[in-house]
């Protein structure tokens, strides 16, 4: 980012050409970034009848006034599922609005917080509701970006290069707790992530909790000539998402190479992360 | 370009607070302050474990044989949904600890969202080898916690 700065800074042809190259492209994503907001809510009206009759929550703190809605917390929440759909279309259409963006940050991190408020939290969507806020901060005009200013250009292309930092920090960090994690296991003598073992483990307990049976899942579990080495291939591809980020030739191929390991948790342990997946394709390919 | 330093500041400084908030908050209940996330997932092996279940005898006026299930019963989100299995764990660690608030709350949800009454469900303390359990062997051990009924 500092080189790309750099270049950008000294005015040169070629930095400019580089600068309107990126923000071309900048565009067209950050457009369906928006289109797609609509989409997930939009594809979740099928499971709006769990929400019907809410009576008790454990409120995440963005929900936590439908504790003060009293008897008429179900009106209230179907207010709020009103508000997801019409807060996205919103942001769909208008996105070039600083407040059309911010109704969609709110109707994400109000359907967000209602969804997660049963007991455990998900975490296939926290990349598209942190980014959805950092974009509210896109300076006005940004889709017409050729007429602005050279300051507020530089403005969009942060923004991006910030939520392409969050993405790809998202998986190093999921990198350093695997390494932190079977570095504590090691010490205690447990198995850990380096263990022969690891794979078949994780894939046993998780099926255990669900009652699942994705469709590769047994197999890695009877099946373990290569497992010793699924983990620690894993844990590289994630810890090396750091220093991908410095390194733009690295995108795609880094990015279908984390894809790949959603594919094999969707296959193996039947956790699907098909927001992320989405979200590195339009950010990364 | 001085504005477009500055903002590359705040930009780095979001980027690194997002993340220490996110490890910070781990030693919570919940691991995580939402939207704030460390994204540790899966960071330790389990291997010899001590695993809270629900034993279910009836739910919604059917009785079961007593097994150990998540599937079905508690479709409150969809069969197979890992939640119940997080509300599991946290009852069962509110027992432990005697967090009367948390375990009342845990309840509350579960009895308005995954059980219908009449029903009977026993908590329980599992102790198991992931992979030799799921391939049919016994438990290490096994004791009743708590039970509920309505």
């Amino acid at each position: 980012m500092r080189k790309h700065l750099q270049f950008f800074r000294s005015n040169s042809k070629a930095g400019i050409s580089l600068l309107n190259e990126s923000l071309s492209s900048f565009e067209t994503r950050i457009r369906v970034f928006y289109v797609f907001l609509l989409y997930y809510a939009i594809s979740h009206i099928h499971e709006f009848h769990i929400y019907k009759s809410v009576t008790q929550l454990d409120p995440l703190w963005p929900v936590f006034w439908l504790h003060f809605c009293g008897e008429q917390k179900d009106l209230f929440v179907r207010g709020l599922l009103a508000f997801s759909l019409v807060g996205t279309l919103i942001g769909a259409f208008l996105s070039k609005f600083r407040l059309a963006r911010l109704i969609a940050f709110l109707a994400l991190i109000q359907y967000l917080g209602l969804k997660y408020s049963f007991g455990k939290t998900g975490h296939s969507l926290h990349l598209w509701l942190i980014i959805s806020f950092l974009f509210v901060f896109l300076p006005s005009g940004w889709q017409e970006w050729q007429k602005l200013s050279k300051k507020f250009k530089y403005q969009i292309f942060i923004i991006f290069r910030t939520a392409q930092a969050m993405i790809l920090c998202s998986y190093g960090m999921a990198g350093v707790g695997k390494l932190g994690g079977a570095f504590y296991q090691m010490i205690l003598g447990q198995d850990h992530a380096f263990s022969s073992d690891s794979l078949e483990l994780h894939v046993a307990d998780r099926l255990l909790q669900t009652s699942l049976e994705p469709i590769l899942g047994p197999y890695f579990i009877e099946n373990t000539s290569f497992n010793f080495m699924m983990m620690p291939i894993a844990m590289i591809v994630q810890l090396f998402s750091f220093v991908v980020f410095f390194n733009p030739r690295l995108y795609k191929f880094w990015a279908a190479l984390l894809i790949g390991t959603h594919i094999f948790n969707s296959l193996v342990f039947g956790i699907h992360f098909n927001p992320s997946v989405f979200l590195l394709g339009l950010f990364f390919f | 370009m001085r504005e477009a330093v500055k903002i590359r500041k705040y930009a780095w400084r979001f980027v690194f607070i997002y993340f220490a908030v996110g490890v910070m908050a781990l030693p919570l209940p919940r691991h995580e302050v939402f939207p704030f996330f460390s994204w540790f997932l899966f960071p330790l092996t389990p291997s010899e474990e001590v695993i809270y279940g629900f034993r279910v005898y009836e739910n919604d006026g059917k009785n079961s044989s007593g097994e150990i299930l998540n599937k079905g019963l508690f479709a409150f989100k969809g069969e197979n949904n890992i939640d119940i299995h997080y509300l599991c764990q946290r009852i069962g660690n509110s027992i432990k600890t005697e967090n009367r608030e948390e375990l009342q709350l845990c309840i509350q949800i579960l009895e308005a969202h995954y059980v219908k009454s009449p029903f009977h469900l026993e908590l329980v303390k599992q102790n198991y080898h992931p992979v030799r359990r799921w391939k049919g062997e016994e438990m290490n051990s096994f004791e009743s916690v708590w039970s509920f009924k309505k």
